[in-house]
């Protein structure tokens, strides 16, 4: 067998190398940001981020978090914003693990064993090429970002209806228009930061009775 | 150009229903004539974005605004937040999204605009407008009830460090301190000062608002090297375009808006404009002065905010203060006042990394996480604006900004440190895209250094007055929306003595 064939799929996508086998057997089409190349045949990029948030923001009973949100489709929402990572990296990802712990891919691993993978990522142990361990502190610190910002942004109820017009749709009854897209019932980022939004209006009612009471001295 | 029709003509067109464009359409609808027969002016104020009318009742607000102004988060406030500089495209402009902190122009600052370009704008000669803003915008300070427990940590710790903390002046009509509003977000309850009122007056004194139009350009025609103002070209929401004549334009669209309209009419540098080029400036575009700053931020153990709504805008001191004024850092605890956003919260630098740990933090990190800002008010880089392409210009890591922001992130961790801080972010801030744009067409004596006079009249095209953020001949210690605010009742004031006043 010619050397070059002896390069495993994930040997390959570890040092990236487009020029010679992706030629031989890649049916990947490119998209943008992404560099051509083959991918483990299963490759499920989506699940890749579902763990990732999982072991960001773990769920346990009764201590909602990331996984909660799944029937809300959250990995689709953080899919949206992170494109610029690649495949290839997101492969990389995922298969790295195995050096490590037993042969087992990121996605194969315990909820333990993926936060100790994390770990050793940002803590730069056990993995000594520099260039592997630059693209995967890049997944890592692109998919933190992007998954603290929509849950604590307190997807999915971050955003208000809102008509043609951009005027928020509120029930018929809102007499006061008070816009808080958060509900009771689901455990949201909010909820668990403990932010409460917009006021009520009976909270509004009662802060400019206490605005009264204060004096404001003009210049 | 489609569907072209005239109207007009009008003795002023005013360009840009924001700040600058309303305080002064204002003062010349109520106390202006025409100066040759003693009429009634005819004025027109046009606007790109929306008006959502409705007069002020602060504490309230009224349903037009009440109703799109969610007081959510900066990223669902709206769809009138267009991403910076253009922050707040609507009537009323900048003063619908900004900070309220209302610093007043100082002694220092007169001086700065006065050495820069040779302006008159003495201290003296802004007595009244000072105070038309000061009276408009309710400028005072914050009861102290309202401080966070991190403003009063705050203040004593830099006093104990033998600094100088005065309160951060603000401005605010009958305000609940719901505590959104310093975040860039509209005020649903009108509490926020604005120029809305005086649009109110403007208005009830004649002038005729046009929003949601697009101005394409001012019409410029050539008197050899110069030019005379004649109208503008708009572009109505549905395709209309339409030819607006009068006998002066004011322009006033802000320290971008301005210099990319003047580069759209053919007046700016020949060097960008090229065959296109009407009027020669190269000052068009250029001084561009901001204020770039940066933040450190800290955990503790304790609140120190409160845990619903916030009150004000907190402490601010300089660290030194060279008898030139220039290069003066600003510090202040802004970002002790208001609650945390969970997002930003969990993304900081203090966070843990991720998991249980993360997730515990962010249960009480809306309270106990906060930050000092500081800012180079007085900064000796200047950058420019490409009035074709809109793109700025900035040196951010020129050393001088540098060497003051690492020294002002130094000083910032010091005083969380005293102020009894848990964990405190150790990186080295990068200088934040620092705001405050001003001097993109600045006001000057010298035609060659500047865009308009003193008197906000240009020094190439007749019947052109400019006056907002890019006349500033220097930035300003006082940050940007008061300077812009008493600039514009000043401008007023000297537009109506020198144009419509009779005899």
């Amino acid at each position: 067998m010619p050397k070059k064939e002896k390069v495993s799929r994930r040997k390959f996508i570890k040092h990236g190398s487009v020029s010679t086998v992706a030629v031989a057997i890649s049916q990947v089409t490119p998209s943008l940001g992404q560099t051509t190349g083959t991918l483990p045949s299963n490759y499920d990029r989506a699940l890749i981020f579902a763990k990732l948030g999982d072991t960001l923001i773990p769920s346990s009973p009764g201590d909602p978090g990331y996984k909660t949100l799944e029937p809300y489709n959250i990995t689709a929402e953080i899919m949206k914003g992170v494109a610029s990572i690649s495949d290839q990296d997101m492969a990389l990802f995922n298969s790295e693990s195995a050096d490590h712990f037993g042969g087992k891919t990121f996605v194969e691993l315990s909820e333990a064993q993926r936060a100790e993978y994390l770990n050793m990522i940002v803590d730069e142990v056990n993995i000594s090429d520099s260039r592997v361990l630059g693209r995967l502190k890049s997944v890592y610190s692109l998919v933190r970002l992007r998954v603290f910002i929509v849950f604590y942004q307190n997807y999915p109820q971050h955003t208000i209806m809102r008509d043609a017009e951009g005027v928020p749709i509120l029930p018929p009854d809102d007499e006061h228009q008070i816009t808080n897209p958060n509900q009771p019932g689901l455990v949201t980022g909010w909820d668990i930061a403990g932010w409460r939004g917009p006021m009520t209006w009976e909270e509004e009612e009662e802060r400019r009775e206490m605005s009264k009471k204060l004096k404001w001295k003009q210049y | 150009m489609q569907n072209q029709s005239q109207s007009g003509p009008y003795d002023l067109i005013i360009v840009g229903a924001g700040t600058a464009g309303s305080i002064i359409a204002a003062r010349l609808a109520e106390h202006g004539v025409r100066a040759r027969d003693g009429e009634p002016l005819k004025i027109v104020m046009l606007e790109a974005g929306p008006y959502l009318k409705g007069k002020l009742n602060p504490g309230y607000g009224v349903p037009s605004r009440r109703s799109r102004f969610t007081n959510v988060s900066h990223n669902e406030s709206g769809r009138w937040v267009w991403p910076w500089p253009e922050a707040a495209k609507m009537v009323g402009g900048c003063t619908m999204h900004w900070g309220n902190n209302g610093y007043l122009p100082y002694e220092m600052d007169y001086i700065h605009w006065m050495d820069e370009s040779g302006v008159d704008w003495s201290q003296d000669k802004f007595k009244d407008s000072v105070q038309e803003i000061v009276d408009e915008y309710d400028i005072g300070d914050v009861p102290e009830e309202m401080w966070s427990p991190g403003n009063r940590l705050f203040k004593k710790t830099v006093e104990s460090m033998g600094h100088n903390p005065r309160y951060v002046p603000t401005g605010r009509k009958n305000c609940i301190y719901c505590g959104l509003c310093g975040r860039g977000n509209f005020c649903r309850y009108d509490s926020k000062p604005n120029v809305l009122g005086y649009v109110w007056r403007a208005e009830q004194a004649g002038v005729e608002l046009i929003p949601e139009v697009e101005v394409e350009k001012v019409i410029i025609d050539r008197r050899g090297e110069k030019g005379i103002a004649r109208g503008v070209v708009l572009r109505q929401q549905d395709g209309t375009v339409r030819e607006l004549r009068a006998d002066k334009v004011l322009v006033s669209c802000g320290a971008y808006g301005t210099p990319i309209l003047l580069g759209r009419s053919g007046y700016g540098p020949r060097e960008q404009l090229g065959d296109k080029t009407l009027v020669h400036n190269p000052n068009v575009g250029n001084n561009l002065e901001i204020q770039p700053g940066n933040d450190v931020w800290a955990e503790y153990d304790f609140d120190v905010k409160r845990e619903r709504g916030a009150g004000n805008y907190g402490h601010y001191f300089w660290p030194e203060f060279p008898a030139d004024g220039n290069n003066v850092v600003g510090i202040r605890d802004t970002i002790m006042s208001f609650p945390t956003y969970p997002q930003v919260a969990a993304v900081r630098g203090l966070a843990p990394r991720f998991g249980q740990a993360h997730k515990d933090y962010m249960r009480t990190a809306v309270r106990r996480v906060g930050g000092i800002r500081s800012s180079i008010l007085t900064p000796l880089v200047k950058g420019s604006i490409n009035i074709i392409t809109g793109a700025t210009s900035y040196p951010y890591s020129d050393p001088r900004n540098v060497k003051r922001l690492h020294w002002s992130a130094e000083i910032m961790r010091e005083i969380h440190r005293k102020m009894g801080a848990k964990k405190i972010e150790q990186h080295d801030p990068p200088s934040y895209g620092g705001g405050h744009p001003t001097g993109t067409c600045r006001a000057g004596s010298d035609p060659k250094e500047s865009v308009v006079n003193p008197h906000f009249e240009s020094h190439d095209v007749e019947n052109l007055l400019i006056c907002d953020g890019s006349v500033i001949p220097r930035a300003c210690l006082s940050h940007k929306c008061i300077p812009v605010s008493t600039i514009s009742a000043f401008a007023g004031r000297r537009i109506l003595a020198d144009h419509y006043t009779r005899g």
